[in-house]
């Protein structure tokens, strides 16, 4: 059976259909009705449901015809150099994600809005929509670029903007769209969609193995649904034992604390060193790997220095981000940690 | 044929004002309508009325009405007619490096212009560079020679929010014009006027809200107001605001106030989240400080210590730092601030 993802299979289509966040449906529905849009701003953490939200926004105000895309690739010119990017595209909206192109971005919005300001909707409606994924990572030049161009291509052209955080929007570009919160889904709302899609799979959904997958996928409403389904085709069912799969590299940090704890020596040192190379090598962003150390780390220390702690984790993780190396800055932080741990210890023993 | 006509389908009628956001609808078409501006409207104004004008710079913070004034003087100086061929307006939408300003600027500004036997109209062009201060500096610097040039037939408009990142050659050679946050009054006169143009009925509070949210950013609460209105219809209470404004609620600020006062892990179980609830970093750090320094109960050594933490944590956001950590470090801290 060629099965499609349950995350594809299960995805609201409709405003009406979305599970959770009624009041932020109900303004949803009022704008869909309303038949014209102003510039909008979702953001909230991921798998809370932003795109389906937009999605389903956009079928409200066009119909199902915005369910129909085609993937295309797109040239752009810039002076000398060829940029290219993929974008999906119906015939009211375009649905791309121009961080894509690193700091070329700035060049795609340009042109891309200045297209479709440029021709008209098929419809009779007078307004095309733009979606921008990942608005929180365009470049300040592309935000800047995107200031005008909203307001001067608004009697064509609606931006839907999508990021995870607002703190990297420029100030002008906020005040010039509607922002909407999308927050992660509660753990009630969770249970619902799981049980919901258990259900339509005719499968039963045992107690024990739903909490489990609450706990383990952290308010993320795709990783959950992920899960449920990897545990499916493991054990072609909803095993109640079926251990939530943990990725690898989440029990490997975990390795990494445990040498950090146990000792605190240059020799550990350089075991840990050889350890963070492998989870960088594999891929894991660095800021990931500085989250879950030291969330670790803090749980298993004494609570007089987990505020130190936190502290020196924030610090260096800000480092890396102006610096080049990651493992330079990962690794000073466990150094860190090892004196702090130290002293502490030492002070506790005499 | 007569026939024929009155069969013919009737074109759906489009209401393109509808469609048009507010700020664009009621921007003010002459110089006396800006806002709170009182100093920089009384000396174009001036200029107005004897014809002349000299090289501008304008600059202040976003929403205070700097396009909406060259904009407005400009139609008024030359008329509908005029107004295409006497004005080249470039903004950081259109590509601006050096190259544009060698080729379209100086060409534009070259052009010499008709003599017209109105009186009215005087006789140069303006070019309008708004959001100068994503000029490369290369660009600047071509730009100064050109200004001097063509002082003759024209004039330029430079239009930033941050004067620093104008070079200094380039600012010493115009008028500079600070552009101050709108005054609460002038604010609420503004959203009034609109109220009533557009039939909405708003309650005081709202308006207070809308003005206290936007921070003198004139475009931000009217594009509040509008996105509120499209939402809840056309009465208004201060509740809806909050909802669109992207305020976070005073019952959450209360309860991260509580969790300060508890152990570490409820703080890094509430910051977790505060995340999760996809409450901006930023707005969290902003209402806290407002909060914590008109606490009575927390000694004034303590606030200026809690200060210093909330401005590394917004520095560290500003600079791209991971929210997660930077909000459980500031939290974290405050709480061992307050305990100690």
């Amino acid at each position: 059976m060629a099965s499609k993802l349950w995350v594809d299979k299960y995805r609201p289509l409709t405003v009406d259909q979305l599970d959770y966040h009624s009041t932020l449906s109900a303004i949803l529905e009022r704008l869909s009705t309303s038949g014209d849009l102003p510039h909008l701003l979702f953001y909230g953490p991921s798998g809370a449901g932003k795109k389906t939200r937009v999605l389903a926004l956009l079928n409200g105000v066009f119909g199902a015809g915005v369910n129909k895309v085609k993937c295309e690739v797109r040239n752009f010119k810039a002076g000398t150099v060829n940029v290219e990017i993929s974008i999906l595209q119906s015939n009211y909206h375009i649905d791309m994600t121009p961080s894509d192109v690193a700091h070329r971005d700035k060049i795609v919005v340009q042109q891309i809005i200045k297209e479709i300001g440029s021709s008209k909707n098929p419809d009779q409606r007078f307004f095309k929509v733009v979606i921008l994924n990942q608005a929180d990572y365009l470049t300040d030049e592309a935000q800047a670029a995107l200031r005008r161009t909203l307001e001067k291509y608004t009697a064509t052209t609606r931006v839907i903007l999508i990021c995870n955080s607002l703190c990297r929007v420029i100030a002008p570009l906020r005040s010039r769209c509607l922002s909407i919160r999308v927050p992660a889904p509660s753990a009630d709302d969770m249970r619902k969609v799981l049980r919901k899609i258990a259900s339509s799979e005719n499968l039963e959904l045992p107690m024990s193995l739903e909490n489990k997958l609450i706990n383990a996928s952290n308010r993320n409403i795709r990783r959950a649904i992920m899960m449920m389904q990897t545990v499916y085709i493991q054990n072609s069912r909803l095993n109640p034992d079926a251990s939530v799969p943990i990725p690898e590299w989440e029990k490997y940090l975990k390795e990494i604390a445990t040498n950090v704890l146990d000792e605190q020596t240059p020799k550990s040192l350089k075991i840990v060193r050889g350890k963070l190379y492998e989870v960088l090598a594999s891929c894991i962003p660095p800021t990931t790997v500085f989250n879950t150390l030291c969330k670790e780390l803090v749980t298993r220390s004494d609570a007089a220095i987990k505020t130190v702690v936190v502290r020196h984790a924030a610090d260096y993780e800000l480092q890396m981000k102006s610096g080049s190396k990651p493992i330079v800055h990962l690794e000073a932080f466990l150094a860190r940690f090892m004196s702090v741990y130290k002293q502490h210890s030492n002070r506790m023993n005499y | 044929m007569f026939v024929q006509s009155t069969l013919a389908p009737q074109k759906p009628v489009v209401e393109v004002t509808q469609t048009l956001p507010w700020v664009e609808k009621y921007r003010p078409q002459k110089i006396d309508e800006l806002a709170h501006q009182e100093e920089i409207v009384n000396a174009l104004q001036t200029s107005l009325s004897s014809g002349s004008l000299p090289h501008l710079l304008f600059y202040g913070p976003p929403g205070t009405g700097k396009t909406s004034a060259i904009l407005a003087i400009a139609k008024q100086m030359f008329g509908p007619d005029l107004y295409k061929s006497r004005v080249l307006e470039l903004n950081a939408s259109d590509d601006r490096g050096i190259n544009v300003v060698r080729e379209k600027i100086k060409k534009f500004a070259q052009v010499a212009v008709t003599k017209y036997q109105n009186a009215q109209c005087p006789n140069f062009k303006i070019i309008i560079l708004d959001e100068a201060d994503s000029l490369t500096s290369d660009a600047q610097s071509a730009l100064r020679r050109v200004i001097e040039k063509y002082t003759k037939v024209t004039r330029f408009c430079l239009i930033c929010n941050y004067i620093s990142k104008i070079i200094d050659p380039l600012a010493s050679r115009c008028a500079k014009f600070r552009f101050k946050p709108i005054s609460e009054e002038a604010h609420l006169n503004r959203l009034k006027y609109i109220c009533e143009q557009e039939r909405i009925n708003c309650t005081n509070d709202a308006f207070s809200l809308l003005i206290q949210v936007s921070e003198g950013d004139l475009r931000k609460s009217i594009t509040a107001l509008q996105s509120t209105s499209k939402l809840h219809g056309d009465w208004i209470s201060d509740q809806m605001v909050l909802d669109v404004a992207a305020v976070i609620p005073a019952d959450v600020i209360n309860q991260i106030y509580q969790s300060l006062q508890g152990t570490f892990e409820e703080v890094q179980q509430l910051s977790a989240d505060l995340i999760l609830e996809g409450f901006q970093p930023d707005s969290i750090i902003f209402q806290l400080f407002d909060f914590l320094l008109s606490r009575q109960e927390i000694s004034d050594i303590k606030k200026a210590k809690i200060v210093e933490v909330l401005a590394e944590v917004d520095y560290g956001l500003v600079a791209g730092g991971n929210e997660s950590l930077l909000i459980l470090k500031a939290l974290s801290s405050i709480q061992e601030i307050l305990n100690n």
